[in-house]
């Protein structure tokens, strides 16, 4: 079977009913994928102000136009629903085998609504659908499930997209992972499956995504082969992934450290990348169809902290999170911790960031020993990972508080107005320092998800005119270096482009490693690929209208929740300088120029500086006058 | 009778003086000894010592190092602390190379 369709799957959960919609062409190629094919759709059928975890809520899982087809470095499948952490729009995206194998069985999006009345998962093979009793595996953690899945389909290469007990449970930052170690994170949309009774959506295509240009997209995979992975940021993630951040960091002074209190880590060598090669790391392992093969996986024998290879290795993000945050610096507890995290799909930035917390809350007298149900939650206690983990996934006493975020923990205790609370729209913040790249914290204010850091390109590559962005991301329109620490226009409207740049990457399943200037593929072979497999004649300025109608529609969706321009912010922390290391009594970022910055970006967005809505004029200009009248 | 055209071997003599004048103070130059710590996990490692001219600025003594891509790929520390490009180097100054700061 040769396939290369958009077809739109939709499963209401509550009354078993299974529908197909073939979306319009000139719909798929508007809005090409991903949030791009949800947003449209959230809006006009979901009720504003929606509980996230009730049956109403609608959980859309998407490709993209481009899904499927043999290039490289675009792998993901996108989720988007409200999100239960935020209250915002939510949406994560993931690499691994999932979203390929969608589009090989016929469908390029799922809308899934309503509530089962008991567990199920959702079965797909070749343009057939079916809704199948899954009792059996809830409360399973995800290797078994997965397993059992297979198993009981006799379908070992069937793709199996779940959630674990910490979505089942209902956990506000649960994870969706497919292959046991590829996950959309962040934002909780595990919870949303989870409330939907629904604990996995497997799949099994054996069709051939058609391309209209196969040699063109075989070409530029076999560039990225030879050529890409040679340059220095691809042979940096193939050879070691993300984890060097944690050396760069820590000599440059800003290592997320102790609940961001500190830049240096005292013990910070036994979680450089050296370390974790030496201790925990085996040989990576890659996405469907990408040469750059940058995913971590963790193996240890060691008879008390054994680690499965199958669940992945920890990463930058989790090492911070979970490591330099929580001073624990102990490779085999920090495997075991993120192995955990993965077989119960927990996402592992906002428990650590939440464990932070808790352990400030501690050290200032906040929260008294007793209320730790006897745990001994007090910074550098790696120890104290395990049992609260298993806490937190079971929502039991104190894991119970944990287990729905530092911003509600803390409002809880009155404390929301301290400085040691670190989230945006409800969003713990990931693990780079706005106050040495201050673009990641104009990320991280106004992005519609929250605090995240893949909303755009960081700073540092657009430093000098030898850097990548600079010298080989003139197709995106910036041809001058921005000084990571400014805040001037330039900043604001770098940030802008590169909003929309990533926007498109997402929308389209992209993997934000594989491009220029994060990864090592120009931006040309980019409009190439979509070129080549859609056989539309597209340029990059169609591609960033296409992203930047997303940017509008996700902020309408906001703006219908509730939210306001205040809740694009930073918090108190990144204004204040560093304590320790190289960067010791400077550092904190000027509040009045961030917030001059964030008007400015309203004003180059087109939004009311008052009000942060879209202008109708700019609505009408993106061809989303349906949304301009209701607004 | 030989003509001697006097513009011409002015102009020669002067080149000869200037060349000569070139060579004499790169031959007074003096040279540092800077310390190289190449921590960036990729390709061949750097000398952990590299001579260069006195005088010369961390941009220009950055462009000159075998780094694939150019030092804008690297996150770059002059004695421990972000580089600045403008700063004049001296012997015994440690150049950190190191993963650039890119999110993921």
């Amino acid at each position: 079977m040769k396939t290369n369709e958009n077809k739109f799957l939709f499963v209401d959960l509550s009354n078993s009913k299974i529908w197909i919609e073939e979306p319009d062409p000139v719909f798929c190629r508007t809005f090409l994928g991903g949030r791009g094919w949800a947003l449209p759709y959230l809006l006009r059928n979901l009720k504003p102000k929606t509980d996230p975890l009730s049956p109403e809520n609608i959980l859309a899982v998407t490709t993209s136009v481009i899904s499927g087809a043999r290039g490289p470095a675009m792998p993901r499948v996108i989720v988007c629903s409200k999100s239960p952490l935020t209250g915002a729009f939510g949406e994560s995206e993931a690499g691994g085998f999932w979203a390929p194998e969608l589009k090989k069985a016929g469908f390029g999006a799922i809308f899934i609504m309503g509530k089962a009345p008991g567990p199920v998962y959702i079965w797909i093979k070749d343009g057939s659908v079916e809704i199948k009793e899954a009792g059996h595996l809830w409360g399973l953690e995800t290797g078994e499930t997965q397993d059992i899945i297979r198993k009981e389909l006799k379908e070992s290469r069937a793709r199996v997209l779940q959630i674990g007990p910490a979505g089942e449970n209902g956990v506000l930052y649960a994870n969706i992972v497919n292959e046991l170690a590829h996950f959309n994170g962040r934002n909780g949309l595990g919870a949303v499956m989870g409330s939907k009774n629904l604990k996995a959506v497997v799949v099994r295509g054996t069709g051939e995504v058609t391309t209209s240009d196969p040699e063109k997209v075989k070409e530029i995979n076999t560039w990225t082969a030879k050529e890409g992975i040679e340059k220095p940021l691809g042979e940096i993630l193939r050879r070691h992934g993300t984890i060097p951040l944690v050396r760069t960091f820590q000599e440059v002074g800003a290592l997320p450290t102790r609940n961001w209190t500190r830049g240096v880590f005292s013990r910070g060598e036994e979680i450089s990348a050296e370390n974790l090669h030496k201790t925990i790391y085996i040989e990576p392992k890659g996405c469907f169809s990408c040469p750059i093969r940058c995913k971590r996986r963790a193996k240890v024998e060691n008879e008390k902290f054994k680690v499965d290879p199958r669940f992945g290795g920890p990463e930058y993000e989790t090492i911070g999170a979970l490591g330099s945050i929580l001073e624990v610096s102990d490779p085999y507890i920090l495997a075991k911790a993120n192995e955990l995290c993965n077989r119960y799909a927990l996402d592992t930035i906002s428990l650590g960031m939440t464990i932070g917390w808790v352990m400030e809350a501690v050290e200032r007298g906040h929260i008294s020993k007793e209320e730790c149900d006897g745990l001994d939650i007090t910074f550098g206690n790696g120890e104290v990972l395990i049992p609260l983990i298993e806490k937190v996934v079971k929502r039991q006493g104190i894991g119970e508080k944990i287990a729905r975020g530092s911003k509600r923990f803390a409002q809880e205790l009155g404390l929301e107005e301290e400085d040691f609370l670190l989230e945006v729209k409800g969003q713990e913040v990931p693990m780079h320092d706005p106050r040495i790249k201050t673009g990641v914290g104009l990320q991280y204010a106004l992005s519609d998800y929250g605090a995240d850091h893949i909303v755009a390109p960081h700073d540092t590559v657009f430093a000098t005119k030898d850097s990548p962005g600079i010298k080989e991301g003139s197709m995106l329109g910036v041809f001058e270096p921005v000084d990571p620490l400014s805040l001037g226009p330039e900043k604001v409207r770098l940030f802008y482009y590169m909003d929309l740049y990533w926007s498109l990457v997402d929308m389209l399943g992209f993997c934000t490693f594989g491009f220029v200037p994060r990864g090592p593929i120009p931006v040309e072979m980019m409009v190439d690929l979509v070129k080549a497999i859609t056989g539309w004649p597209v340029s990059l300025w169609e591609l960033f209208k296409a992203a930047e109608r997303t940017i509008h529609l996700a902020r309408i969706f906001n703006l219908r929740e509730g939210f306001t321009p205040d809740d694009d912010r930073l918090p108190k922390r990144f204004f204040q300088n560093f304590n320790n290391g190289p960067l010791e009594g400077k550092g904190g970022i000027d509040e009045e120029k961030f917030q001059q910055a964030i008007h400015l970006r309203y004003k180059m967005m087109g939004w009311d500086p008052e009000t942060g809505k879209p202008l109708p004029e700019r609505l009408y200009e993106l061809g989303l006058g349906e949304f301009a009248e209701k607004n | 009778m030989v003509k001697i055209n006097f513009l011409q071997d002015w102009k020669r003599k002067k080149r000869i003086f200037e060349k000569r004048e070139v060579l004499e103070k790169q031959m007074e130059e003096k040279q540092i000894l800077v310390k190289i710590r190449d921590q960036r996990g990729i390709g061949e490692k750097l000398p952990e010592e590299v001579k260069a001219r006195e005088g010369i600025e961390l941009g220009e003594f950055m462009e000159n190092l075998p780094l694939p891509g150019g030092p804008g790929y690297y996150t770059i520390l002059h004695n421990g602390k972000i580089a600045e490009r403008g700063k004049k180097l001296e012997t015994g100054d440690e150049i950190g190379i190191l993963p650039l700061s890119v999110g993921g």
